[in-house]
């Protein structure tokens, strides 16, 4: 039996490091939660029903984005945020295929911009999976709360 | 001879990085248009010379499915090289998209294996004159 | 000639009788360079991913790091006449190396091809070749008169 939660995680620590070239934080001294940066919103569809909900604290939107882009200076907070969304997205489609059938097919909504307080009950809810991954520039958390269709 | 490719994909940020990994690529690339879901892609077909469309599934308005249906039922563009780049991982629907001969890129992926899809879905090869990133000023560029 | 390079250490050369060797690539990155056109080449062997860790040692090193090393190591072959749109980055090492005494926890080798993959997009380079991962220590050289790289692990032989 798959283990949700760790897949989780591990889709998500892979994801940042592949696609935002951010490091999982080995110093305890890193990889503290700091301040409410922003949160997103992945809603899906298919085998199973539910969403992906992901907030990010301290300094990563900056770092993730311009790693993205590969440049040196961060963009638009308006990219910032499509960058998180990007890689919210990019974890569900990943992680859906893991804990359900690698042959059901999801359909996944656009990532959406939510606010701390909704995170908050999302991540605080019985959730299918739950993962903290400290990052050197802060803290991801992530929720993912589904319905079974079978 | 240079290609002209149109990259769909809902998020700017992904349509950023494909854009980038297309130029850096060593390959010859024309112009690359932009459109964020499959409605404005095939109205971008409709108005500029495409010869390779790289396209995402999940998207709004119109998603990557739809959009290829469309397109292989429109002579014009039935025989179109198409590259799908997605997180969609259901065996099944990969199997469905290489039957209708449209290559498959798994999202996230590394920007040599965007270079190799774009390869195989158009035979080009690559050009060694040809434009590569640029130069920014901090100490570790080069 | 037979050019040998050791932890935190490069060497460029345009001449064709060049054969540059590291040994031990363990968690270490092994960085080879070529323009077929120059034929101008060069191997940097690096220890660890980020220099900012160790800023002294940085000054004093440059070439153990990733993030420094390999800026050197494009600039020293532009100087002998490298351009770098004709420039093909082969690439091994940054194994997982466990034993009874440690469990990989930094996974240096992974973050050191981590850094070169940030460094090079940034960069706007491609990889062209690379043999990486896995848990073996390596071998690798190139020959400066047709850029040929081979690496050898495990008594076995493979072209990049």
């Amino acid at each position: 039996m798959k283990n949700p939660n760790q897949e989780l995680y591990q889709t998500a620590a892979t994801v940042f490091e592949e696609v935002g070239f951010l490091f999982i934080a080995t110093e305890p001294e890193n990889g503290k939660a700091g301040h409410f940066e922003a949160a997103i919103s992945v809603g899906f569809s298919g085998a199973a029903e539910g969403r992906l909900v992901l907030a990010a604290y301290g300094s990563i939107l900056a770092s993730l984005s311009a790693n993205m882009l590969g440049e040196d200076d961060p963009p638009s907070p308006k990219q910032q945020e499509d960058a998180l969304g990007e890689v919210t997205n990019i974890i569900c489609g990943n992680v859906l295929p893991k804990i359900f059938n690698k042959n059901d097919t999801f359909r996944l909504c656009a990532p959406q911009t939510i606010p701390s307080d909704e995170f908050s009950t999302c991540f605080s809810k019985d959730c299918l999976a739950k993962a903290e991954v400290p990052l050197e520039e802060g803290v991801v958390r992530l929720a993912l709360l589904a319905e079974s269709k079978r | 001879m240079s290609l002209n490719v149109l990259v769909v994909d809902d998020s700017a940020v992904m349509r950023a990085i494909i854009t980038k990994t297309l130029r850096i690529s060593g390959l010859p690339i024309g112009e690359v248009y932009q459109a964020s879901n499959g409605l404005e892609g095939l109205s971008m077909l409709k108005d500029q010379w495409i010869d390779l469309a790289l396209i995402d599934i999940n998207m709004p308005e119109m998603n990557g499915i739809e959009m290829i249906e469309a397109m292989r039922q429109n002579e014009d563009t039935a025989s179109l090289p198409i590259l799908v780049v997605s997180t969609e991982s259901s065996e099944t629907t990969i199997k469905e998209l290489w039957k209708k001969g449209v290559e498959f890129v798994h999202k996230p992926f590394a920007p040599e294996v965007l270079r190799e899809a774009v390869i195989r879905a158009t035979g080009v090869t690559i050009d060694e004159e040809s434009e590569s990133g640029t130069l920014s000023d901090s100490s570790n560029s080069f | 000639m037979k050019r040998i390079i050791g932890i935190g250490e490069m060497f460029v050369s345009d001449d064709p009788a060049d054969v540059i060797t590291t040994y031990a690539l363990g968690s270490c990155l092994g960085i080879a360079i070529y323009d077929p056109a120059a034929r101008v080449g060069g191997l940097l062997h690096a220890m660890l991913p980020d220099s900012t860790v160790d800023p002294e040692k940085a000054r004093e090193k440059p070439l153990m790091f990733v993030d420094t090393g390999v800026p050197m190591l494009f600039r020293a072959c532009y100087a002998l006449g490298a351009m770098k749109p004709r420039i093909e980055v082969k690439v091994a090492g940054g194994a997982s190396v466990n034993n009874l005494s440690s469990s990989d926890m930094f996974q240096i080798g992974k973050r050191n091809f981590l850094m070169l993959r940030k460094l090079l997009w940034k960069n706007g380079v491609l990889i062209t070749s690379q043999d990486v991962g896995g848990n073996a220590s390596r071998t690798m050289s190139i020959n400066i008169s047709d850029g040929v790289v081979i690496v050898r692990s495990n008594g076995k032989e493979k072209f990049l």
